[in-house]
């Protein structure tokens, strides 16, 4: 980070020197050049200004009478002409002059020079520019007159020229006017002139030769100079070279200067930036750093105490987060953990938490007596009353568990309505003892909301180390004993091998139930219904018998749970009506008309394709629809009460007959009754088994024949054990008898042949 | 008056022979004519001597020479009359007569020319003045006008007739040409060469210079 930091800040110095450095450069250069340039011009206008004196005074020289007079006998008196001549060119400051007569002849002349090298053309003379001429290896700035007789004559009658030595243009002064080496250089090396010593001239611009570029750089006794040059003269004439020279450090200095001067800068910014950068580092990165780690510990479970503190307002409300973040995560923790460990409902532990003390109390090599328990018809009162009394007897019954007088005792609500109890390591409490202990808090009835319940449990026990030593196995064999226990209606049951096949069974049947269809394992068993009133035989209930080929005879509240579980139930119901019907044509051919009664689950009530396939079935087998009872338990009706009875109305529509079963064992209001579309009562065994001689019972039935026949409704008893019950509940003006005085559910055929044989008794005879 | 008495004299005498007259037309290469261009006729005869004491005058009226340009016969004899009331130095660097009269006011001597040629004028203190006179050795010369045609009258017979004037550039052996003069002939010069630059302050008779006086 800080080095990143530092290389950011290294790059963009450079790149500042760099451009700095470029611009400066390219500056200087310009200044420099610049500054050549103007010198250049000031040496051009010092040597034109010459040239223009010269031309002048050469003007003058030319109109005075005396020298037209000298000319004009210059070919008779050349000495006169040379002696003049002498005096003007002092007088010009010039180094040579000679005249020319009209066509182009010397005439006269200071110089020793040839006459042919002095018989140029004049025009080029004349125009006052800067015209160089070369006499004997010297280099001349010349400048021409023309002489006319009569100064207005068109016509010239000499020309006077005058030359001044290139060398004497050069003087010291332009050092002091330039602040350059003034030097001039003819033919490329030549040096005509210059403000150096001639050696250095000398030396210099045979190195400028070489160099070709103007500008350009060059060396002089270990000293780095510049130079540039110029042409000086007329383009169309002999053309000199100016060359101005400055030294490079010279021409450099504020440059070099300011960039020193820069650099300076550019590293004291790089030492703040970096004091800055610490600074910061420790503000923001270090703490970052700390937190990460303490981050890191708390996303290992560890929890730290104390955040680290910063100064840096940014981490410091990071730091409080995190610190806010690790309670709210031990505050979680504490919640799921109460939430894995413990029912929320009772408070009581949970099935996890059962699972591990049983594992642990049997690791430890204890005694374990276990108990499961699960509450009878639970589910039918949380369907009649709502969960939330179901919720409240389940916490009642955790409280009256936790007044049990078992010492060593652990217990857990292990889901629904199903309880665990671990009674360990003490010889004096014994599995029977246990189980009845358990057994008492359920004599005494519930009272939720003014509402009384009696309740009732199954119960199984395990013993460790008897039954088994393996906790997962011992929890399973309670279970089955709690299983064998529902079966037979028992109020506990310790484990016994013998108990096996129950929850062999249980957990084959699921799978087995639907093949048990197809291969005709299930049968319908047929139980008469007689007419009190007419005192005939007028229909039979339809019962699921399950004849299996390992098992034997399996109970219906065994499979029929779970068919209800599993979903198969409508399979089954389908399959029983179609049994039902299917029977009833056979009957109907041989002469019987018999209703048929079959059982329809709460799930086949809310199965919106019933109606259909009922219409179906009855359209396959031609039979009338009064002739087909569905009897559905006052239970179901009340579970989901709107969607049954929408059900039960397309039922009711189509002609079918809708039977209460087990009625007054329910809760079913009398309300509800009244809405229903139901035309029949089926009064609960548990009324008529015993009614002959029990007082309650007869009041009871009594009292439900006259509700059903106020309701407009028939009534149907169940159980009906012997005459003295038949003729009771023809007196009460019941409709219908079912039992096993008449017979117990018989197979097709023997009921065929329990028919023709049976004789019923007269009505008469029933009244006797 | 000298002058004009001396031509009307020539012509008599002309007359008095087998006259004849030539008419002498001079253009510029641009087709102008040519005034003031002098034109004469040479011989290999004999030709009549300027009479003794024939005198031409060479004038300075305000700061110019008048007339611009002087033809004289050879021996004619010439007075430079100072007409301004300042002072002149009228002087000549010719080969044909080399002399100076410094700084005058007062009337000088006349001057004899006695040798051909062209002399140029000029003026020592007033550097505009320029004249010209050309000395010929002969009676027959001219003019030309305004127009430039000049008209000589001589007696006929075989002549060069030659042609002078200061801004003619053309070689001399173009401004000569061998004449048979007859009763009436007529010569045309076409110069070929440019002329030099225009001498018209000196030609007319304005004065640009006045403004100096």
């Amino acid at each position: 980070m800080l080095l990143v930091f530092l290389l950011m800040l290294a790059l963009i110095m450079v790149a500042t020197l760099v451009t700095v450095q470029t611009a400066t450069y390219g500056h200087s250069t310009g200044q420099v050049r610049s500054h050549a340039l103007t010198s250049a011009r000031v040496v051009q206008d010092k040597i034109q200004n010459r040239a223009t004196q010269l031309s002048t005074a050469l003007s003058t020289f030319s109109q005075d009478f005396s020298t037209k007079g000298l000319i004009r006998t210059g070919k008779d008196d050349p000495a006169s002409l040379r002696s003049a001549l002498g005096n003007h060119q002092k007088r010009m400051e010039a180094d040579l002059s000679w005249v020319l007569d009209q066509d182009g002849r010397l005439l006269s002349s200071t110089a020793e020079t040839e006459a042919k090298h002095l018989e140029v053309s004049a025009e080029r003379y004349l125009t006052g520019g800067i015209h160089w001429l070369k006499l004997d290896n010297h280099y001349y700035l010349v400048q021409a007159a023309p002489v006319k007789f009569v100064e207005s004559s068109p016509r010239a009658n000499a020309w006077l020229f005058g030359a001044i030595d290139a060398a004497k243009l050069i003087e010291q002064q332009l050092v002091e006017l330039t602040d350059m080496q003034v030097s001039l250089m003819a033919d490329g090396a030549v040096v005509v002139g210059s403000t150096l010593p001639m050696v250095q001239a000398e030396t210099l611009l045979s190195q400028v030769n070489q160099v070709l570029h103007s500008p350009g750089s060059l060396k002089l006794d270990d000293m780095e100079l510049l130079f540039f040059t110029f042409p000086i003269g007329q383009a169309d004439a002999l053309s000199l070279q100016l060359v101005l020279v400055t030294p490079a450090d010279k021409a450099y200095l504020s440059y070099n200067s300011l960039l020193g001067q820069l650099a300076l800068i550019l590293a004291l910014a790089a030492a703040l930036a970096l004091i800055a950068a610490i600074v910061v580092s420790n503000g923001i990165t270090r703490p970052l750093t700390s937190l990460v780690s303490v981050t890191n510990k708390i996303s290992k479970g560890q929890y730290i105490d104390e955040v680290p503190q910063s100064s840096t307002a940014e981490i410091a409300s990071l730091s409080g987060a995190i610190s806010e973040m690790q309670q709210g995560i031990r505050q979680r923790e504490l919640e799921i953990q109460q939430l894995a460990y413990f029912d929320a409902l009772t408070g009581l532990p949970n099935r996890n938490q059962f699972n591990e003390q049983l594992r642990e109390l049997i690791a430890a090599q204890k005694a374990v007596t276990l108990l499961v328990m699960d509450l009878d018809r639970f589910k039918d009162i949380n369907d009649t009353l709502g969960h939330g009394i179901g919720d409240q007897l389940l916490k009642l019954v955790a409280n009256r568990l936790a007044t049990l007088a078992v010492p060593n005792l652990f217990m857990a609500r292990l889901g629904g309505d199903e309880f665990g109890l671990l009674c360990f390591d003490d010889k004096q409490v014994d599995a029977d003892t246990f189980a009845k202990k358990v057994r008492a808090i359920f004599e005494q009835p519930f009272a939720i909301n003014k509402i009384v319940l009696e309740l009732d449990a199954s119960i199984g026990l395990a013993v460790c180390p008897e039954h088994s030593s393996d906790p997962d196995n011992l929890v399973q064999l309670a279970d089955i004993a709690m299983y064998s226990c529902k079966g037979h209606h028992h109020s506990y049951a310790i484990y016994a091998p013998a108990l096996n096949k129950y929850s062999v069974q249980r957990l084959s049947l699921m799978t087995e139930l639907k093949s048990a269809l197809a291969s005709d394992q299930l049968q319908l068993y047929y139980q008469p219904k007689l007419d009190l009133k007419k005192s005939k035989v007028v229909g039979v209930e339809c019962l699921v018998r399950w004849i299996h080929p390992v098992h034997g005879f399996i109970a219906p509240d065994q499979f029929i749970p779970l068919a209800e579980q599993t979903g198969a139930i409508r399979h089954l119901t389908n399959w029983a009506l179609r049994k039902a019907l299917q029977q009833q044509q056979a009957w109907r051919n041989l002469g019987f008309e018999l209703q048929v009664a079959v059982n329809i689950s709460a799930l086949d009530l809310v199965d919106m394709k019933l109606p259909e396939h009922l219409a179906a079935l009855l359209d396959e087998y031609q039979a009338n629809p009064s002739s087909l009872i569905l009897e559905v338990t006052e239970s179901a009706l009340m579970m989901d009460a709107e969607a049954a009875m929408r059900a039960l109305q397309r039922i009711h529509d189509m002609g079918l007959v809708l039977s209460i079963d087990d009625f007054g064992t329910g809760y079913s209001s009398m309300g509800q009754l009244k809405q229903m579309p139901v035309h029949e009562l089926k009064i609960d065994k548990a009324f008529v088994l015993d009614l002959a001689n029990n007082k309650d019972d007869q009041v009871m039935v009594k009292t439900l024949v006259s509700l059903a026949q106020h309701l407009e409704l028939s009534t149907v008893a169940e159980g009906v054990e012997d005459e003295q019950a038949l003729s009771m509940l023809r007196e009460v003006g019941c409709d219908k008898a079912q039992g096993f005085y008449l017979s117990k559910p018989l197979p097709a055929a023997q009921f065929e042949s329990w028919l023709r044989s049976y004789q019923p008794p007269l009505a008469t005879e029933l009244n006797a | 008056m000298t002058y004009r008495w001396s031509l009307g004299w020539i012509l008599l005498f002309a007359c008095s022979g087998m006259a004849a007259e030539l008419e002498v037309e001079v253009k510029a290469p641009d087709s102008r004519p040519l005034a003031h261009a002098v034109v004469y006729l040479l011989s290999d005869a004999p030709l009549p001597p300027v009479k003794p004491g024939t005198v031409a005058e060479m004038d300075q009226i305000k700061k110019q020479f008048k007339p611009h340009i002087l033809v004289v016969q050879k021996d004619t004899q010439i007075v430079f009359p100072n007409s301004d009331s300042i002072k002149h130095h009228v002087y000549s660097f010719s080969p044909a007569k080399t002399f100076e009269l410094q700084l005058y006011k007062e009337k000088q001597p006349a001057l004899p020319f006695d040798t051909p040629g062209q002399v140029e004028l000029g003026c020592n203190v007033h550097d505009w003045m320029l004249g010209y006179i050309y000395v010929v050795d002969t009676p027959y010369f001219a003019q030309t006008d305004a127009s430039g045609v000049a008209r000589i009258e001589a007696p006929a017979g075989n002549y060069r007739l030659y042609l002078r004037h200061p801004r003619i550039q053309d070689a001399p052996e173009a401004l000569e040409t061998p004449l048979q003069l007859g009763e009436k002939t007529r010569h045309r010069f076409v110069l070929q060469q440019p002329l030099l630059p225009s001498l018209q302050s000196f030609e007319e008779d304005t004065d640009e210079f006045s403004g100096y006086e």
